[in-house]
């Protein structure tokens, strides 16, 4: 499995080689630049022109993108056109603030999941299912915003409990900040529950009616045993894709979240980079989106080895 | 099934009963009375309470401007301009009633032909490195100023400025080519030290009642109080803290919920909610720099046709875009000075009314008696430009006029605007000046180098027109200038190329218990003696 592991991630590096160039080309080609945009409708074309040397764009497109490449493999990502940050410390800012995002909702996610699908698919059609099966209705239809806002309004406004937005330094401020990263973790554990509930549950109903379920009973073993150590685990593997797509989409950023909440995070930085047209800074943001997906797939891919025996990698 | 069914009753009566108690706030569209315009700007604080309170020291203002920094270069005119004051002086500016005051000059002298003009500089100005500001360092400001090649805004204010010259240690004289107004550009000539200019995008160093103390990109800006600040005893606060929130309902709960204490750019939907919350208190930034606007490319048929320009002028029913549009909260205008302006021509305020048939008529003697159709480009995809232009599609419609509306997103926005490919924009206008001659070029054509009209310079166009605007900036005699202004405004009006629509005004809030919180014409925010009571 470890050489099936080196082998998948070199096999990264040209995907994300691929990527680079077709980002590239698309951002160029969408109309606006930053020069533009920084000098605004009030400058003259000599200011224009200056910030745009300044950039370097007036130079040719396939010039520009060597020069990005030449920078990134000698370990530079460049400076933000915009703020002038440069591009890794702004990443370095964000994508922690991302990751614990995502590993905080989905921890959420798992824990709400986990027995509320177990629990529907083994006594289906009981109150407890009908309650399950309720709450995965109402997450799905409900969207993350009202149910952020509502969160904000309960939590921040009336009871005074939690901060409404922001993520004050962990080293600083400890106790403020996990105060605030509760309300965005759970607005978006709620939403990845919902549907791993019903996955859940839909799997774990299938295996149930499987031969060696009714082998694993009838050789006498307990009930528990046999839903969590028979059951469970081969109904975890389609629940397992589903819960890696849910984080890697995380990991680009959970763009409504973060805006609602003011959570530094990478979504909101891209969206923005987008609208400011920060060449450099989105470049750097949707690789590093990519990165994340490709990780996140092979480790769903390794944990299909980990859950099913019979999965063997070469 | 028994369990199930109550279960479903149960929450759906719990719904219901929920939606009842909430006592619906229907929304009402209330007419409010035109709004008074009030002269003075806002010095926020608990003027009312009637006990003069004594200021205190102490304390850290949490505010939010909105949109996340994106430099602090006092030249650049991006995001969040208001900031600038915190960290950043000038040696004149904009006084409360209006016009301009000492600050980092202690007094200053045009001379009589103009081309001149000499400030003499408090002694005792420290930078937040350390070093005193001299004439050297207002010499090089200006010599910065004047070089186009940052591709900085500042450069537009200095554009007929020749040099400057060093006359002793604090006093500075600045030469022009030809005699036009200069204080604006001289009120936004920011002193900062030549040894911060490499990194003055990211850490800004200035004269200022605060220092920079750290930006995180989106998280928040953080300035100490300076303790070497040239006035004595200020500022009052020990910290302020701006915290950049993107979304703006979230910006309204976290002035509810008291994590910040003052909140610039309030949505006026949202004015009567925090003015009925009672412990803030709702400001507005007096009327006068920037104005809402349609505008009309004169190069593209049937907009070259005077009639029609007109017609369109008569068309628009600015109550009611008050009323919809702005949630009845702004002051529209027909002419593009407010009336504290001394440029202000009272005779010319109800130049046009709202009167369809006679827009009519006009668009029949210009040989449009069925109407026409149009393309209307709109800057950016939601918000005020585009709630003012759905309401004037309607009122052009009912004159045969037909318009699409082409809401843009910014970054394509400027360059179509800049080309001039639209038929008609919804835009605001209107430059931040104090001096009348800003706000007209920027309003109507004269600008040599960009204007949004479709004109190129070696176009003669309304020589006449230009030609007073010119004159009038470089006339020096108020009286003769306010005379030559009404001639302008005469002709812009008669010609009806903008159509202005309201002033651009700034609505904040800030908690009972902040007091001296002060915001000039151009909307900057002045920190020097906020304090905080307990």
């Amino acid at each position: 499995m470890g050489k099936y592991a080196l082998r998948r991630l070199v096999q990264m590096v040209p995907v994300l080689f691929l990527v680079s160039i077709a980002v590239f080309a698309i951002i160029h080609l969408i109309p606006g630049n930053p020069a533009e945009i920084i000098a605004g409708p009030n400058a003259t074309d000599e200011q224009l022109a200056a910030l745009r040397r300044q950039y370097g764009l007036d130079q040719p497109l396939w010039t520009q993108y060597v020069i990005w490449l030449q920078h990134v493999l000698s370990g530079n990502l460049g400076y933000s056109f915009i703020n002038k940050f440069p591009v890794s410390e702004l990443l370095a800012l964000r994508i922690p603030a991302t990751v614990e995002l995502a590993v905080a909702s989905a921890i959420i996610g798992a824990v709400i999941a986990l027995p509320l699908g177990i629990v529907g698919a083994l006594r289906p059609g009981s109150l407890l299912d009908f309650i399950s099966t309720l709450f995965s209705a109402l997450s799905f239809a409900v969207p993350s915003f009202w149910l952020a806002i509502l969160l904000i309004l309960l939590f921040s406004l009336e009871l005074k409990l939690l901060p409404p937005s922001g993520r004050p330094d962990f080293q600083e401020q400890p106790a403020e900040h996990l105060q605030a990263l509760v309300m965005p973790a759970l607005t978006l554990g709620i939403a990845m529950a919902a549907k791993l509930t019903r996955y859940l549950r839909a799997s774990m109903l299938d295996v149930l009616g499987q031969d060696y379920t009714r082998t694993a009973r009838s050789k006498g073993l307990a009930e528990t045993i046999v839903v969590l150590r028979h059951v469970l685990r081969n109904a975890l593997i389609p629940v397992v894709t589903v819960f890696g797509l849910q984080i890697g989409d995380l990991l680009s950023g959970a763009i409504i979240v973060e805006s609602i909440f003011a959570w530094p995070g990478v979504g909101r930085m891209t969206i923005q980079a987008i609208g400011w047209r920060d060449y450099s800074l989105l470049q750097a943001s949707v690789l590093f989106i990519v990165l994340a997906f490709l990780v996140v797939n092979l480790l769903t891919d390794l944990t299909y080895g980990l859950i099913d025996p019979r999965i063997r990698y070469e | 099934m028994n369990v199930k069914v109550w279960l479903i009753l149960a929450i759906t009566a719990t719904a219901l009963v929920m939606v009842a108690c909430t006592g619906g706030a229907v929304p009402q569209i209330v007419v409010k009375e035109t709004v008074v315009v009030e002269a003075a700007p806002a010095v926020a604080g608990a003027e009312e309470s009637g006990a003069e309170m004594a200021p205190q020291a102490g304390g850290t203002l949490n505010l939010s401007l909105g949109p996340d920094f994106v430099t602090f270069h006092p030249y650049f005119d991006v995001t969040n301009v208001q900031f600038k004051p915190i960290f950043f002086e000038a040696p004149i500016r904009i006084s409360d009633e209006g016009d301009f005051e000492p600050w980092l000059a202690e007094s200053w002298e045009e001379s009589e032909d103009g081309l001149s003009i000499t400030l003499n500089l408090r002694q005792g100005v420290m930078f937040h490195n350390g070093r005193e500001m001299t004439a050297d360092d207002v010499v090089w400001s200006v010599e910065y100023a004047m070089n186009e090649e940052p591709g900085h805004h500042l450069s537009d204010r200095f554009q007929t400025a020749t040099g400057a010259t060093r006359v002793d240690d604090y006093t500075v004289q600045i030469t022009y080519s030809e005699s036009t107004p200069k204080l604006d550009g001289i009120s936004k000539l920011y002193i900062f030290p030549q040894e911060a200019a490499e990194t003055i995008e990211t850490t800004p160093v200035g004269t200022g009642p605060f220092k920079f103390e750290e930006w995180v990109p989106g998280d928040q800006v953080v300035a100490a109080k300076f303790e070497d600040y040239w006035q004595e005893g200020l500022p009052y606060l020990d910290q302020v803290i701006i915290k950049p929130i993107p979304d703006e309902q979230s910006r309204m709960v976290n002035l509810l919920a008291g994590s910040i204490d003052a909140l610039m750019g309030v949505p006026l939907a949202d004015k009567e909610l925090l003015a009925s919350t009672p412990d803030l208190t709702v400001f507005t930034s007096p009327p006068g720099f920037e104005f809402y606007a349609f505008l009309v490319n004169i190069t593209k048929p049937p907009f070259d046709n005077t009639l029609v320009r007109q017609a369109l002028n008569y068309a628009i029913d600015r109550e009611k875009i008050r009323q919809t549009a702005f949630h009845g909260e702004a002051n529209m205008i027909v002419e593009p000075y407010p009336e504290t302006s001394w440029a202000y021509a009272e005779d010319l305020a109800d130049y046009y009314t709202f009167d369809p048939d006679r827009a009519r008529e006009l668009l029949a003697e210009a040989g449009f008696p069925d109407g026409f159709s149009a393309t209307m480009l709109i800057r950016d995809t939601s918000g005020p430009y585009l709630d003012m232009a759905q309401v004037y599609q309607q009122d052009l419609a009912s004159v045969g006029i037909e318009v699409e509306l082409l809401p843009t997103e910014l970054p394509q926005y400027w360059p179509q605007l800049i080309e001039s490919q639209f038929e008609m924009v919804s835009h605001g206008t209107g430059d931040t000046t104090v001096d009348p001659s800003g706000l007209f070029e920027g309003a109507a054509c004269c600008r040599p180098f960009r204007n949004f009209f479709g004109i190129t310079e070696d176009m003669t166009w309304f020589p006449e027109y230009q030609e007073i605007v010119q004159q009038a900036g470089r006339e020096l005699d108020r009286e003769k200038r306010k005379e030559l202004y009404h001639q302008a405004l005469e002709i812009m009006l008669e010609q009806g190329w903008t159509i202005p629509v309201a002033w651009r005004q700034d609505v904040f809030a800030i908690k009972n218990n902040v007091h001296g919180f002060r915001t000039d014409m151009s909307g900057a925010i002045w920190l020097h003696e906020t304090w905080l009571s307990p």
